[in-house]
């Protein structure tokens, strides 16, 4: 157990000793910067009625590995948020069932109670919907909303005086 | 060694170990701590059955038995403590430079909330009318990007 516990230490010293010569933040501000590019360049195509465009745009979002200064939280909510704008994406080309794996890909990634939970649910809801199936679909839009609810409240709350 | 002195016999010990563990969990139960006094006490009205000399004797053993246990929860407790402490100051030493470097929005930058209208959008979506919320959508992820630029040291 001592033993175990001294390890665990160890290690957690050794992987901060790591975390301060990785110069890791560079790599992640690019990252970051270039997520944000590749919501413009899709506006951009959406924009010009190029939906293809968009959704190439978005995919190799996806398909870019963050670095590991993004934190895990951050990570998590950029390729939520790009997974849900493919799904709708897919939706709108009448591709329900890759409409429902990219939400699903998305909410696999962890299932805080926030916005883009909220979208990915939305866009799966519109999937299953799509697919025929109501009460899956029906499942889904009910927990976005309870979210929607918990979010407002939360809201109205931090803006209240 | 008279007779009052001699060994407990297996029935008090037993009686001795009852008590130990009766006066633990009136601890454990959230009453605040008992003096040892007072536990001599309760002790010895619970011993009544023995004389005094020899309940002192079954007693002095359970009060022993009590302090060993405790100094070796203090000592199972403070070890893990100290390692901690230690660990704390070598990593606060370690990441020194780190935090010296990184930008102060690295530490500070803050996701922005979503707006109330943005909300109402994605409820919006939820009932089959997913219009309003791309426009929401591309506001909020302009603020949330930029949030985001700073909290890496991007900028922009």
């Amino acid at each position: 157990m001592t033993n175990r516990f001294m390890l665990g230490l160890l290690g957690a010293l050794w992987a901060l000793a790591g975390c301060s010569h990785s110069g890791g933040a560079p790599e992640a501000a690019r990252w970051i910067a270039g997520a944000a590019a590749a919501h413009e360049h899709a506006d951009q195509a959406l924009a010009r009625g190029d939906r293809e465009a968009a959704r190439a745009d978005l995919s190799s979002l996806v398909a870019s590995p963050a670095p590991d200064a993004v934190a895990p939280s951050d990570r998590r909510l950029v390729l939520q948020d790009a997974l849900a704008r493919l799904a709708h994406l897919e939706l709108l080309a009448g591709r329900a069932e890759q409409a429902q794996a990219l939400a699903e890909r998305g909410l696999a990634l962890g299932r805080e109670r926030d916005l883009f939970a909220a979208n990915l649910l939305t866009a799966r809801g519109q999937a299953r919907e799509a697919l025929g199936q109501d009460r899956a679909a029906a499942d889904d839009y009910h927990e976005a909303l309870l979210i929607d609810e918990a979010l407002l409240r939360e809201t109205l709350e931090g803006s209240a005086p | 060694m008279g007779d009052d002195e001699k060994e407990p016999t297996p029935q008090e010990l037993a009686e001795a170990a009852a008590l130990a563990r009766a006066l633990e969990e009136g601890r454990a139960g959230g009453g605040p701590p008992a003096p040892e006094d007072a536990l001599a006490a309760a002790a010895l009205v619970r011993l009544r059955g023995l004389d005094r000399a020899r309940a002192q004797v079954v007693l002095d053993r359970v009060v022993a038995a009590r302090r060993q246990a405790r100094r070796r929860r203090a000592w199972m407790i403070l070890a893990p403590l100290g390692a901690l402490a230690a660990a704390a100051v070598l990593a606060l030493g370690l990441t020194a430079p780190l935090r010296r470097h990184a930008p102060a929005a690295l530490r500070s930058a803050t996701l922005p909330r979503p707006s109330t209208a943005l909300i109402e959008a994605q409820l919006q979506a939820a009932h089959g009318q997913p219009a309003p919320l791309d426009a929401e959508m591309r506001s909020y992820r302009r603020a949330l990007y930029g949030a985001l630029a700073s909290r890496y040291g991007g900028g922009q």
